[in-house]
């Protein structure tokens, strides 16, 4: 469980002390078996293939057998998989997972001369390792675990170089149980010290290049002293250069974040001056250095995050690449020609992950910066947009697997790698698909799943009229009430119970706009609470937020109603 | 000592400048080293000027452009400028002479073609004026449309880095942090200091290679990119351009290089040079000056709108530069005006923004003149470029159209954020009102006279 702050804790302490809270989930009880079968199911073996009826069974971390007519172990725990379908578990090409946010260093001190700064300053951490760093307990594992991830690449978060990648699960008791493999990259990024040297991209590549050189210099030395030290002065050494040796020898890949083109461009010029083994990281449109990438064969792990389109909702018309205003003032054709150009843009970004795919160049995605909520959108908008569905699963499992050194492990169903499984109630790349399971190393999770939304498929309005149990989600568990409203649509009212407060409180400010609900009421003694909601037939999801404490989620299903009694 | 992978470049250059032939026909050529060339015709093949003379014929299919009544004149070089380049100023340490702008080009600089729509076909992207010793500049040519970095940059052009005196580099490091240098002395040590380190630097090498033939156990020294930069001044590699105004500081850098035995040094603002023209001129060294612009701080009080006439007239190689993306818009005007206040004639006026800037930058072999084997840098105006009325109507880069005042559309970017409706345009930036904040110092911690005299 993350740090909260104590009047965080003190406050919902007040306001839900009374409450019956749901027993909370505990990690510490053994597990009764690590054997499971998920039986006449679908299964995804690898990209583009399809197993129908089949039964995949799990023992000790390890898939044991995929197939028509397997022998189920006496102890496997059983899952009707008729309605499901199993796909590999999706493998991370770049996160911060499991390491925690450092405190923010409200009395950093300027280093004295901010152009010889201390290397911890200047963000040059080659030294540092992410398997040190890990938090089993941190939230961001288990939520790449609900998007369906099972293994990431984590690096440490920091600046210009910092510190070595691990690849590690999303689900262990132990930072030595998440790990799987130190010391599994180089991270660089153009980030520079804040006011020390190297603080600009120009900079930065300098550095690099002395850093580089110089570690080339000190691993000839130490061959040399090594070979016989007699009659040598001694060669200095210092860890941050050490750390540089394997990446100087290509023994150590180098990801390397960059944004766009330009600073890809960068990470390509720094390779062919060093040779060191690239692959190219976060990249949000690589634009012509795509054919770069090609040429030289470097890998990216491609942002699963994607710009919103702010155009939605305006007529953008067709782009006119010859276009000029006849006049000045007319700043309406223009704009106008301008949107069309910015919607254009917004595609081809969309389009951005199925041009590298058509041009050749391997790609995986990574979760870093993106919204995992966003995350099936994403790769149904890359889909929508020229992606083939077996491109995007091959990005989600088994190219992941073979940038990473994995694919003997992991990144198919198939006997004898490990047990790490996506289940899903529906193809992945459909739009209703959720995932219901993930094994993550042999350790079954099961998700939340709501089968809902019959009125919102269809639009229809939703009366709310009736009584409802509602839940909220917050850091300290989950807390539960009844929400009732009367009149109409038109003219709708209601009050808000809760164990802690049986005395219902009237709903303030109701106002419902299509299947969109909000209102406020007073929580007596904790100011104000505002909830914003969406109707689904027997179902609302929405959230509730108190001033200060910031917003939790809401969800409730309907007890009763004009069309339920 | 550049172990870089020159041959690719090239071949990588070749590929993305498709040079395309033209016939401009009929025009009046301003050819600046070989007078003004009536009624005559200029061909050209491959990206460079073929044949310049009178009724050339067009091979088939060869682009005709109909010069009737107008001005060709070389393409505008800058011998001062900050276009296309992410960052100026590596502000942090007094000396950054391992930085170079080449690693930081910005092809999808829209001031690119803003410049073009000047007449301006290339440039040098400078670093800024932070440190006694800044970075390693870039010379480029305004290939708008290019987008890998590496297409923009001047082939084979010298490679060249920024000094700076006076207050920029003793108010960052001085004021700024309470080092040195806090003053014009200190600036001057500085230097010394640095060029002496990089005299032992070299010398450490140069005995590990003679040692390394007859030991293979012989250790190298430690790399500094740093001093290997400034060894590479010293042996004459690097051409050192100088932001600098005061007469007393000029004539203090002369002597500092001269104590070396540094030869190429060109000195840009160089407000007071007026003052010093017959020293600059016996040192060789060139001038790159502003027609009239100074009073945006206290050391550039001391100017005169003759300055580009006298220094040229003393026999210093002098240019006008723009250290503005909008002056850089029309350099033209800023030659008229030299020509108007110090009686220039019409060459010696072109020259300033021309040939002149192109031997500052040591490109005068391929650049700054109209003539057959230079490269293809043209710019067409419609009027004298001279003339206030003047307008450009064709800039042509290697042979390229980059710039057609009448087919171009509005809109000219290459790149679109898709998050964003228009960007935002600034095209009169700051340092044209307030050159205390102009790009030379963008990046680094300004301090405020107030918060000086507080301390």
């Amino acid at each position: 469980m993350p740090r909260y702050l104590p009047s965080l804790t003190v406050l919902f302490l007040a306001l839900f002390a009374l409450w019956p809270a749901q027993a909370q989930e505990r990690d510490d009880v053994p597990r009764v078996t690590r054997a499971f079968a998920i039986e006449n199911t679908q299964v995804v073996p690898v990209p583009g293939q399809r197993l129908e009826g089949v039964t995949v069974i799990v023992e000790d971390g390890l898939i044991t057998a995929v197939g028509a007519d397997v022998s189920i172990p006496f102890d496997a725990q059983r899952i009707a998989g008729d309605s499901l379908v199993v796909y590999a578990g999706f493998i991370d090409g770049f996160s911060h997972a499991g390491i925690p946010r450092p405190e923010p260093d409200t009395d950093r001190q300027r280093p004295e001369d901010p152009g010889n700064p201390p290397n911890d300053a200047a963000g040059i951490q080659p030294d540092r390792d992410a398997r040190l760093m890990l938090d089993p307990s941190e939230k961001s594992l288990a939520d790449l675990r609900e998007a369906g991830f099972t293994v990431t690449h984590t690096v440490p978060r920091g600046r210009m170089l910092p510190g070595r990648g691990a690849l590690i699960f999303t689900a262990g008791d132990s930072p030595s149980a998440l790990t799987l493999q130190g010391s599994a990259s180089m991270p660089i990024q153009f980030a520079g010290g804040q006011g020390v040297y190297p603080s600009t991209p120009m900079a930065m590549m300098a550095k690099l290049r002395q850093m580089m050189r110089e570690a080339d210099r000190r691993q000839r030395m130490e061959t040399l002293y090594a070979s016989n030290p007699t009659g040598l002065t001694r060669p200095p050494s210092d860890v941050e250069h050490l750390a540089l040796f394997p990446v100087n020898s290509g023994e150590l890949p180098v990801v390397f974040r960059v944004e766009g083109p330009l600073e890809a461009h960068r990470a390509l010029r720094l390779q062919e001056e060093m040779g060191f083994t690239l692959i190219m990281a976060d990249l949000e449109d690589a634009m012509d250095a795509t054919d770069a990438l090609r040429e030289r064969g470097v890998p990216v792990f491609l942002s699963l995050d994607l710009p919103e389109d702010k155009l939605k909702d305006d007529s953008t018309g067709t782009y006119n690449p010859d276009f000029r205003t006849a006049s000045y003032a007319d700043t309406e054709a223009e704009a106008m020609n301008l949107k069309a150009r910015q919607k254009q843009a917004l595609e081809r970004r969309y389009a951005h992950a199925a041009q590298l795919d058509a041009a050749g160049v391997p790609m995986a995605f990574m979760t870093e910066g993106a919204k995992v909520g966003d995350i099936h959108e994403n790769l149904r908008t890359m889909v929508a947009h020229g992606l083939s569905e077996e491109s995007a699963l091959a990005a989600l499992t088994t190219t992941p697997a073979s940038l990473l050194g994995l694919s003997s492990q992991m990144g198919t169903v198939e006997t004898g790698k490990i047990a790490n499984l996506v289940v899903t109630t529906a193809p992945y790349f459909d739009e209703d698909a959720k995932i219901k399971y993930v094994f993550v190393d042999g350790a079954l999770y099961e998700m939340e799943v709501r089968e809902r939304r019959a009125a919102a498929a269809d639009g229809a309005a939703v009366n709310p009229v009736g009584t409802w149990s509602y839940e909220i989600d917050t850091p300290q568990g989950t807390y539960s009430g009844t929400l009732t409203f009367t009149g109409s649509r038109d003219d709708l009212s209601g009050t808000i119970t809760s164990s802690a407060n049986p005395e219902p409180s009237t709903l303030q400010d109701v106002e419902i706009d299509g299947n969109d609900v909000s209102f406020s009421f007073d929580t007596g003694g904790m100011g104000v609470a505002s909830v914003a909601m969406t109707l689904f037939a027997d179902e609302v999801e929405g959230s509730l937020s108190l001033g200060g404490l910031g917003s939790f989620p809401l969800t409730g299903t309907r007890t009763s109603g004009p069309d339920r009694r | 000592m550049r172990p870089f992978f020159s041959l690719l470049l090239a071949l990588l250059l070749v590929g993305s400048t498709q040079a395309q032939d033209l016939l401009i026909r009929n025009g009046t050529v301003l050819t600046v080293t070989n007078g003004t060339l009536e009624n005559t015709d200029i061909l050209v093949q491959d990206g460079r000027i073929a044949r310049i003379g009178t009724g050339l014929s067009a091979p088939d299919g060869v682009r005709v452009i109909d010069a009737t009544g107008q001005y060709v004149m070389p393409g505008i070089i800058d011998a001062h400028s900050h276009l296309a380049i992410n960052g100026v100023n590596e502000g942090t340490n007094p000396i950054v002479a391992e930085v170079t702008m080449e690693d930081v080009l910005d092809p999808y600089d829209i001031g690119l073609y803003r410049a073009l729509a000047g007449g301006v076909t290339a440039s040098h992207a400078m670093h800024g004026s932070a440190n006694p010793i800044g970075g390693q500049n870039e010379t480029i040519k305004h290939r708008y449309g290019v987008t890998n970095p590496e297409a923009l940059k001047v082939e084979g052009a010298p490679r060249t880095i920024k000094f700076a005196l006076g207050e920029n580099p003793t108010r960052v490091h001085g004021r700024g942090r309470d080092i040195q240098p806090a003053t014009r002395m200190g600036v001057e040590m500085v230097i010394r200091d640095a060029f002496s380190r990089a005299q032992r630097y070299q010398e450490d090498w140069d005995r590990y290679e003679a040692e390394s033939r007859s030991d293979p156990r012989a250790m190298a020294p430690a790399y500094d990119l740093r001093l290997e930069t400034l060894a590479d001044i010293l042996s004459g590699e690097v051409l050192v351009h100088c932001h600098s105004y005061r007469s007393d500081e000029i004539l203090m850098l002369m002597n500092v290089f001269r104590d070396f035995g540094i030869e190429h040094l060109t000195f840009q603002h160089v407000n007071e040079g007026f003052k010093v023209a017959p020293e600059l001129a016996d040192f060789g060294a060139g001038a790159s000056v502003f027609a009239d612009w100074w009073a945006y701080k206290f050391e550039v009080y001391y100017s005169t709108a003759y300055n580009a006439a006298i220094l040229a007239e003393n026999g210093v190689n002098t240019s006008i530069n723009s250290d503005s993306g909008e002056l850089i818009r029309h350099l033209y005007h800023e030659a008229g005006k030299a020509q108007k206040y110090g009686q220039l004639s019409d060459d010696e006026a072109l020259a300033l923004i021309t040939i002149n800037p192109a031997k500052q930058l040591g490109i005068d072999d391929r650049m700054g003149s109209i003539e057959e084997g230079k490269d293809a840098d043209i710019a067409i105006f419609d009027a004298h470029p001279l003339s206030i009325y003047a307008v450009p109507q064709f800039t042509i880069v290697d042979g390229i159209v980059r710039f057609d005042l009448e087919a171009d559309p509005d809109d000219m970017r290459l790149m679109v954020n898709p998050e964003t409706s228009i960007e935002a345009v600034h095209l009169f930036d700051a340092a044209y009102h307030d050159h205390a904040h102009n790009r030379c110092m963008q990046g680094t911690n300004f301090i405020h006279l107030a918060s000086f005299l507080g301390r």
